[in-house]
């Protein structure tokens, strides 16, 4: 096979995939439209993916605003305006960083977790039997995980974002002696409704393409364990880069329709 | 039943399986080339071959899991070849699969493994635990019905599958290597249970195997209903004479192409030095 002819097979397979992928998106929105709904297993999944998500999102919330006001702090006493910083820290937290960095651990904990159980229902031909009994895998196994995921990732968000400012709040407190009324003031005054809308429609996005890939990758996983690994790997990799570069499309956007 | 059979759009009427022509390849590499034949309902066929010629593919094509590269499939005369995944699920309603390892759903226990079909149907709770109760009665793993499959053997779990694919009753059942890497006492006790759901209900079954004992126990022997319990098929193969007609065909895939189609007294009289290795 000449290198041309095989760079033309990647491509075509590469094309093939995000051909594959979209059906698979489009189709897991569109069984939102018909029966059957399975509501046991959207609520079953809402569970593992929010309410299972909850400690290590706030664990990790906490110290995220707790070592931002640690680097921002130390600039703002420079120039005399410790009191900003809690202008930073909110802002920072809302429009960015509480989205991306829940959405970044709700894809590594629940994409693989996703990813490995689809896949290890391919291969153990669980999905081909749902098939054979008449059952779509799609509305059974796709809709339910990506309704909850899309569905939780804001409400996990909200809880960073406030756990991040809580973090926030007690550096600021212990460690340039920041009073409570100054932090507190300053972090809900910075914040606009643009900006909540920004830090709010923002999971929903990462909350869908976290979960359609995980699906995406659990449900065309080949080849045993080993390519139930593989998949769960590739799944955690491809929505972690997918979150992150659709924030900078999805920021563009937003800021430019809120500024209009 | 047969290749010469089987010719025109419509020679499905008639046949609960028709295959014509159907051709299927993996990424270039060809896997069934032209494979023609039918299977009339209530017949069994015993589909043989070596690893990789071909036979479970075939059961996933008949079942619309994957979709030939050419040719046409008609399951109880109705053409699928063509039809969409929505409408496909309709045609599989109709057709019980028992998968080689049982694709239990291994994070549901026995009952609901064996409830799924009729809990998807939306069949009324105190009718469902009643089928429920009566399929794994038939398998005799009514004992079972709170462990998950993890917890229990292969030939445990096959009857299970066995169970699951029973419970709709279907017109039509395929058996993918139901004896597959089980003892002798077990792979008995399910052909036992393949034989009685046969000769009780009436179903078009495909058998799916390597063991040629196992195909020839399919056509040796029948369920008596009377007697309750399994007989010899013996005499000659008249109809009238002595001998249960068990409606038994052996096909053989080799390479992805039909080997060998007919009965299988004429398998053993053929002499030819492949078929002869699977008589040994």
């Amino acid at each position: 096979m000449g290198a041309l002819s095989l760079l033309s097979e990647i491509l075509k397979r590469r094309v093939l995939a995000v051909q594959n992928y979209t059906l698979l998106s489009a189709r897991s929105v569109r069984n939102l439209a018909g029966h059957p709904r399975y509501l046991y297993d959207t609520m079953a999944q809402m569970d593992i993916i929010g309410v299972g998500s909850l400690p290590i999102v706030i664990l990790t919330g906490f110290f995220i605003g707790a070592v931002l006001v640690l680097q921002t702090a130390a600039q703002f006493m420079a120039f005399g305006e410790a009191a900003l910083t809690g202008d930073i820290v909110a802002l920072s937290l809302v429009r960015e960083i509480g989205p991306v960095i829940t959405a970044l651990l709700v894809a590594g904990r629940n994409a693989s977790g996703i990813a490995s159980e689809l896949g290890s229902m391919v291969v153990t031909e669980q999905v081909d039997a749902m098939r054979a009994m008449g059952t779509d895998p799609t509305r059974k196994l796709v809709t339910p995980r990506v309704v909850a995921t899309t569905s939780m990732l804001p409400l996990l968000t909200i809880v960073a974002d406030f756990v991040g400012l809580v973090g926030g709040f007690i550096v600021a407190f212990f460690e340039i002696h920041l009073s409570p009324v100054q932090f507190w003031t300053r972090a809900v005054g910075a914040l606009e409704f643009k900006d909540l809308v920004q830090g709010l429609a923002k999971p929903f996005l990462f909350g869908f393409i976290v979960s359609s890939v995980g699906c995406y990758y659990g449900l065309t996983t080949r080849g045993g364990t080993q390519g139930v690994g593989r998949s769960t790997t590739e799944a955690v990799v491809t929505s972690s880069v997918l979150v992150l570069v659709s924030d900078f499309f999805v920021t563009k956007f937003l800021l430019w329709a809120l500024e209009m | 039943m047969g290749a010469g059979n089987v010719s025109g759009r419509g020679a499905a009427a008639g046949y609960a399986i028709c295959f014509e022509n159907v051709s299927l390849a993996f990424e270039g590499k060809p896997v069934l080339r032209e494979i023609t034949f039918a299977v009339p309902e209530g017949e069994t066929l015993v589909l043989l071959g070596e690893s990789g010629a071909g036979k479970t593919v075939l059961l996933k094509l008949a079942l619309g899991l994957l979709r030939p590269d050419a040719g046409r499939i008609s399951i109880l005369g109705r053409e699928i070849t063509g039809l969409a995944e929505e409408e496909l699920f309709e045609i599989r309603k109709k057709i019980g699969m028992v998968f080689q390892e049982g694709a239990l759903f291994d994070s549901l226990s026995v009952a609901e493994n064996v409830a799924y079909r009729l809990q998807e149907e939306g069949v009324p709770a105190e009718e469902l635990v009643a089928r429920v109760r009566q399929a794994l009665c038939f398998v005799e793993m009514e004992g079972a019905m709170v462990k998950l499959p993890a917890e229990l053997s292969g030939g445990m779990r096959r009857r299970v599958a066995i169970a699951r694919a029973l419970i709709s009753k279907p017109p039509i059942l395929f058996y993918d290597s139901p004896t597959a890497g089980l003892d002798p006492v077990t792979s008995e006790t399910i052909l036992s249970l393949v034989l009685r759901l046969r000769d009780l209900e009436g179903a078009t079954s495909v058998l799916v195997t390597q063991r040629l004992q196992d195909g020839f126990a399919v056509a040796n022997y029948y369920f008596d209903r009377e007697a309750n319990r399994l007989r010899r098929a013996t005499g000659p193969t008249n109809g009238a004479g002595g001998r249960h007609d068990t409606r038994t065909i052996f096909m053989m895939l080799r390479d992805g192409e039909i080997f060998f189609e007919g009965a299988p007294e004429e398998m053993a009289r053929r002499g030819d030095p492949y078929l002869e290795q699977f008589l040994r």
